[in-house]
């Protein structure tokens, strides 16, 4: 007897894309919500980021993506929906201070730079019939390369050096993009629920959109 | 007497320790973006990322 895997056609696949996207979509808009009504207003900006309070903030996202990452097990879709949009939440609230450095023109323009980009990479990603697999793998060891010049140039202290790492980081976070996406594709093509998968897809191009978003405001943003 | 604009306006008790303790925290989070990424927890390390990023921002304030 052999195990059999079924799979869904292509409407069903496009479907749950759909969701994928959707719920990607929602999430980014919470954080960009949040993130604009706490980094423009002077008093809730002093109340969150001053004192203790300040490092609370901003690493609680990450405590909530521990919890989801290694606790999803023990969600439902639904939950997990939920614990995707209170952690964009908490992300938006910790990157409000964005818009005490930088100026609202520029914030905007990366924003809308990074829909461009990651949208076609994303596509490029979905329609592909080539393996990505192999450029996945390649972009994470240049990921662990940037992260060691970053921590490098902490005691260099180049600022050119800075604008490579973040240059050579938005091509990384592009070729993962694209990688991210045909491998959800791949994921939601088996057949049965999907839901967890669906959602856990979200927040993984969730997070490569704000990385994408970060470092194009790093690199090119007006600072005030 | 002569009035100091110190002492109307209050001032970081030490700011380049506050930039170091940052710049250790970036340092930290991103070493443990790279290990979250080499056991192939991706989620994780992209958080991790984005965490370093903001506490770059907060050195800017």
């Amino acid at each position: 007897m052999y195990a059999t895997t079924s799979y869904r056609d292509a409407s069903a696949i496009n479907e749950a894309m759909g969701r994928v996207y959707s719920q990607m979509g929602i999430a980014v808009f919470i954080s960009m919500l949040v993130s604009y009504y706490v980094g423009t207003s002077p008093e809730l900006l002093q109340f969150f980021f001053t004192g203790m309070l300040k490092w609370v903030v901003i690493f609680a996202p990450l405590a909530a993506i521990l919890v989801m990452s290694f606790a999803s097990a023990n969600f439902s879709k639904s939950g997990l929906q939920m614990f995707l949009y209170a952690f964009a939440g908490l992300m938006g609230l910790s990157f409000a201070t964005i818009f005490a450095v930088y100026t609202m023109g520029s914030i905007f323009t990366a924003f809308m730079g990074a829909g461009v980009l990651f949208g076609t990479m994303s596509i490029y990603g979905y329609f592909t019939k080539k393996d990505l697999s192999s450029m996945g793998q390649m972009m994470i060891v240049g990921l662990i390369a940037i992260i060691i010049a970053s921590v490098v140039n902490i005691f260099i202290g180049s600022t050119l050096m800075q604008m490579v790492i973040s240059a050579i980081a938005i091509i990384v976070f592009l070729g993962l993009t694209a990688y991210d996406t045909q491998r959800i594709r791949e994921m939601v093509s088996v057949g049965g629920d999907t839901g967890k998968q669906e959602v856990m897809g979200a927040l993984t191009l969730y997070l490569d959109f704000i990385n994408l978003f970060i470092h194009l405001l790093q690199l090119f943003g007006n600072r005030k | 007497m002569s009035i100091k604009y110190e002492d109307h306006v209050p001032q970081p008790k030490d700011p380049s320790k506050f930039h170091f303790y940052v710049s250790l925290a970036k340092s930290a989070v991103r070493i443990a973006a790279g290990g979250f990424l080499i056991m192939g927890n991706f989620v994780v390390a992209g958080a991790l990322l984005i965490a370093a990023e903001v506490l770059g921002i907060v050195e800017e304030l």
